[in-house]
């Protein structure tokens, strides 16, 4: 063979199936995906050959690569829907039908944009250096530690966090979910910017109304247009919260009202807010200025007190449905 | 009134198909070739469709000819789409209800006559086939061999095992 080493790491970017005879460019669910093709190297023992030979007579393998790598990707998703745990068993597993099947599997870069803290890390290496320069879907969901005292973040959380974070300008969407002694360790792996993350969900399971504002990946993250922050606080005048669709904020206390407003202010274009058991340490004066915001469609505001949320929505202009609870 | 207008399709071993224009044109294939060509009475020619393949694609833009056309600029990486995306009607599970050999066929038609929503039904057809099956069940169905070295299969099963629940 040619490339005898099927898992070959260090093979340059090759991105997709390996059938027989040059290169060719397909597209799975729009994404360009090149192929590489290679051939079985002179030499090879008869019975391989043959075996080889037969997996081209199938009729599933008549189909071009392009519809092949759609069966999988929608096989992935009927079978174990979205970011859930299993997913790259399955799909190496799937791998393991035959040459063909492993080829298309392997250098197919957006079927390996997962990573998931219930991955291993050898898993998560193999799926950052197979994925290729595809954005990355990130799901940190480390188990709780068993000893509550334990302040120690483990090591295979830590070697995720290592990881992935040379790969921070590929990150698209973000979800974190940690307990709250281990916060200061997961925003120290955030402080360089992320020029390409979509959306960003960080939330302190153990929901501590926390006032330490962190500053979030150097202020740059351009593209974020959903965030949601659950117990954790930022800082409220960074860029990272300019230009938003979707704000989500929970078990948060703000150091005024005006500062949130002032936080609304930049992100004209804001279709749904939720503001959910939040508190404020000043309402707003007469004096502060209103927000426009004249896109949203949904606006939800649990302040605490109700004079709070009043003296809030007083501030805001909009046409969206307004719930306050 | 007047009649709807027709075109007529020949398959790769001859035989002509006279189809309404607008059942025709579910094929963005066709829909192409009729914009680029004009109206003509000549057939079109489907040299990659044989005459039972196309009999049943036919039977599917037939019932489909009235369908609001798939969005081209659907983000398919969007979850909602995909959702949508992995749905089987009813009429469409009875229609694809047949040989291995036909399906991959209806699949390969599909994909060169540009009719998204019958290569969806095929692919997701072949997805659910595949569904809680293992390795030695998914060559079983689809007659494939294990044509791995024992090297590739030490490989693998490495693979499988940095995998596994931790």
């Amino acid at each position: 063979m040619k490339q005898t080493d099927i898992a070959d790491r260090d093979s340059p970017v090759c991105d997709a199936v390996i059938t027989v005879g040059g290169e060719v460019d397909v597209h799975e669910f729009g994404i360009p995906v090149s192929i590489q093709v290679q051939l079985p190297e002179a030499g090879a023992s008869s019975e391989l050959e043959l075996c080889i030979k037969q997996n081209a007579e199938p009729p599933i393998h008549s189909l071009p690569p392009e519809v092949f790598l759609r069966i999988i990707c929608l096989h992935m998703f009927l079978d174990l829907g979205d970011l859930r745990t299993g997913y790259y068993r399955r799909l190496i597993s799937l791998s393991g039908v035959c040459r063909y099947w492993y080829n298309v599997i392997r250098h197919s870069p957006p079927l390996w944009t997962r990573i998931h803290t219930s991955d291993s890390s050898e898993v998560v290496e193999m799926a950052l250096q197979r994925s290729s320069t595809h954005p990355l879907d990130i799901v940190l969901h480390p188990q709780p530690p068993t000893d509550e005292l334990l302040l120690a973040v483990p090591a295979n959380f830590r070697s995720i966090l290592d990881a992935i974070h040379p790969h921070r300008n590929r990150w698209r969407s973000m979800d974190i979910l940690v307990p709250s002694q281990w916060m200061e360790a997961v925003v120290a792996g955030l402080e360089d910017p992320a020029p390409n993350l979509e959306r960003l969900s960080f939330i302190d399971r153990d929901m501590i109304s926390c006032t330490r504002e962190f500053d979030l990946f150097g202020e740059k993250a351009p593209q974020m247009n959903n965030l949601t922050l659950n117990g954790v606080s930022v800082r409220w005048d960074s860029e990272v919260l300019h230009n938003l669709a979707i704000l989500d904020l929970s078990w948060i206390r703000f150091p005024s009202t005006d500062a949130i407003l002032q936080t609304l202010s930049h992100s004209p274009h804001l279709e749904k807010l939720k503001i959910h058991r939040c508190s404020t340490m000043s309402i707003a004066t007469p004096s502060s200025p209103s927000i426009q915001l004249l896109k949203l469609s949904r606006l939800e505001v649990d302040l605490s007190s109700e004079v709070a949320a009043e003296n809030f929505l007083d501030h805001i202009e909009c046409d969206g449905e307004i719930i306050l609870n | 009134m007047s009649a709807a207008p027709q075109v007529t399709l020949e398959s790769s071993d001859g035989e002509k198909f006279k189809v309404d224009k607008e059942v025709a044109e579910r094929s963005v294939l066709i829909k192409n070739m009729i914009e680029d060509v004009g109206e003509s009475d000549n057939p079109i020619p489907l040299p990659n469709v044989n005459a039972s393949v196309l009999k049943k694609v036919l039977e599917y833009c037939e019932h489909h000819r009235g369908d609001p056309l798939p969005a081209a600029d659907a983000d398919p990486s969007n979850d909602d789409n995909r959702k949508r995306a992995t749905e089987i009607s009813d009429w469409d599970q009875k229609f694809i209800q047949v040989d291995q050999e036909m399906l991959f066929e209806i699949i390969l038609a599909a994909n060169y006559m540009d009719i998204k929503p019958l290569l969806d039904v095929g692919c997701k057809t072949v997805a659910n086939m595949i569904k809680g099956k293992t390795p030695e069940e998914i060559r079983k169905l689809f007659n494939i061999v294990n044509d791995f070295t024992p090297e590739e299969e030490a490989q693998i099963k490495k693979e499988n095992e940095w995998a596994e629940d931790r």
